[in-house]
């Protein structure tokens, strides 16, 4: 599985519904506009991140935007990952 | 002034005015009245958006402006005229629109010469008599300060609400004309009282607060800048116009803590949906002979507007969502908003607006929003339990993306329910807002 489809698999079955699949959602789809990302999902999926690709987010600068679409969230796990899946 | 109507335009159209503070402009709304047209009377610069969801809302079918030359430029917004059966309304005025879809509120010519009638005698506005208009002309206050006194042809100053923070703004203006009636939210009397100095000549009769509950400070200060006036505590929306009203004089008013919204105004009956847990105290309803028909919107009013039959006739009691407590005297303490408005991302949130909001998407039939609190976030979360008509292809994805682009961040829900089941209902029909939140309330291994 790619780095884009656990991602899509994480916000579809913790964020959004177990209604969507993860092929609906784009790569490039604003999930902060909207809606899908608010300031508590947020957090979840940063404490994710860390758990699943080791990103050290005590150590790292995040601004929401770096997480505001799967390709976004995909190109912060790769800058910050020690060894991306 | 309106010599020359758009093709189109009828007795009982509706017509969109932006409100400016101006005579001018009251000129416009009194000619809009004797054309028997009814003004819909938004604030200044609404935002294009907002501007069309009302006018679809309210069946606008014009708009018109006054220009600075002084003509009038009418528009057609392109909308059918559409009235309830037997609602005529004569003036019509919007809510603040907290979430950011006014409603709009539709007055009646009885309820507001009913309310003049009042107003007038009770604060005895009559030929002679000054009052100050503080607020804009979309706020509910325009109808005591600024149309009460016209009709009974008294003066009023009109004053720039742009101005009106500025310091010195209100006091210099209030110490040149000399109005003998102030209306205001506690944030203008504590400008007009700090601007003025103590041994300013200004010497108003009655000092009105609403909008909110003043601070014991603020009453002070008054009090003892305008030792001979009346001040009042008046209770109301723009549903129902003013509906409770304290009155007193200036040590009484500073002397509580807190001051009650005191007791009913004129014929006014009200009731309180009690809290079994605490009798006296609940959510008060009001019947005032000054309240609006209801909103544009027939499904707004089923849900705020109640009508029963009481003693033989019909009384609507209009749900203000305030909770309110009995004092030993039989007058009320206002506590504040009823359940279904909550705190959501620090702000106040009305849950009947959420729910009409998630209504406006084509797909959906039902909505009802629950808030709770999530394991493991400090801050309440809300629920939303939306019936979709199984016709219809629409996910939460897609009623996430609808939410984000017509509510404000804050009231978002941040958890949402898509089913074709009829919602759960209590024993008196109303959906059970427990059931939802027991049967959908994120568990602690899911934070969907």
């Amino acid at each position: 599985m790619t780095i884009k489809e656990t991602i899509k698999e994480y916000i579809c079955g913790e964020l959004v519904g177990d209604d969507v699949v993860p092929s609906e959602i784009e790569d490039g789809y604003d999930l902060i506009r909207n809606g899908v990302i608010d300031s508590l999902a947020l957090v979840r999926l940063v404490a994710w991140t860390a758990e699943t690709f080791a990103v050290p987010i005590n150590d790292v600068e995040i601004a929401p935007e770096d997480l505001s679409s799967v390709e976004r969230i995909e190109a912060f796990i790769s800058r910050h990952s020690p060894s991306p899946a | 002034m309106l010599k020359g109507l758009p093709a189109g335009i009828d007795a009982g159209s509706l017509v969109l005015v932006e409100s400016q503070k101006t005579p001018q402009f009251i000129a416009l709304m009194i000619a809009l009245g004797l054309r028997e047209l009814t003004p819909l009377v938004v604030p200044a610069r609404l935002g294009g958006e907002v501007r069309a969801k009302i006018i679809a809302r309210a069946a606008a079918t014009h708009a018109v402006t006054l220009m600075a030359d002084g003509e009038l430029n009418w528009t057609s917004t392109g909308q059918e005229e559409k009235h309830p059966e037997g609602d005529n309304p004569a003036l019509c005025l919007t809510t603040s629109g907290s979430t950011g879809v006014p409603k709009v509120v539709r007055l009646t010519a009885m309820g507001i010469g009913s309310f003049f009638d009042w107003a007038q005698s009770y604060f005895g506005i009559q030929a002679g008599v000054r009052t100050i208009s503080i607020a804009p002309l979309n706020f509910d206050l325009s109808l005591l300060e600024v149309w009460a006194a016209l009709d009974a042809g008294a003066e009023v100053i009109l004053a720039d609400p742009e101005r009106s923070i500025e310091q010195g703004y209100l006091a210099s203006l209030c110490e040149a004309a000399a109005p003998e009636i102030v209306q205001a939210i506690p944030l203008f009397h504590d400008r007009l009282c700090s601007g003025l100095s103590p041994s300013s000549c200004f010497r108003p009769r009655h000092l009105i607060v609403t909008g909110e509950a003043s601070a014991q400070e603020l009453r002070a200060d008054m009090a003892a800048q305008f030792p001979e006036a009346l001040f009042h505590n008046v209770y109301g929306s723009t549903e129902t116009n003013d509906s409770f009203i304290l009155s007193t004089n200036g040590e009484a008013f500073a002397g509580p803590a807190k001051i009650g919204i005191g007791t009913p105004i004129g014929t006014t009956t009200f009731r309180i949906y009690e809290e079994p847990e605490s009798p006296g105290t609940g959510e008060l309803l009001t019947a005032t002979p000054f309240a609006a028909s209801g909103y544009s919107d027939v499904e707004q009013t089923q849900k705020a507007f109640a009508p029963e039959f009481e003693n033989g006739r019909l009384v609507t009691y209009f749900r203000t969502g305030d909770r309110v407590r009995t004092l030993a005297d039989g007058s009320l303490d206002l506590i504040g908003r009823a359940d279904f408005v909550v705190k959501l991302r620090g702000v106040r949130t009305n849950l009947l607006d959420v729910e009409d909001v998630i209504c406006l998407q084509a797909s959906v039939l039902e909505a009802v929003t629950v808030p709770f609190h999530d394991l493991g976030a400090a801050q309440q979360q809300l629920l939303a339990v939306i019936v979709t008509d199984p016709d219809a292809v629409v996910n939460t994805l897609q009623m996430r993306a609808h939410c984000a682009l017509h509510l404000p961040q804050s009231a978002l829900p941040s958890r949402y329910v898509l089913t074709h089941e009829p919602l759960p209902k209590t024993s008196t029909g109303k959906v059970s807002r427990s059931e939802l939140k027991r049967k959908y309330t994120p568990k602690p291994e899911s934070n969907a």
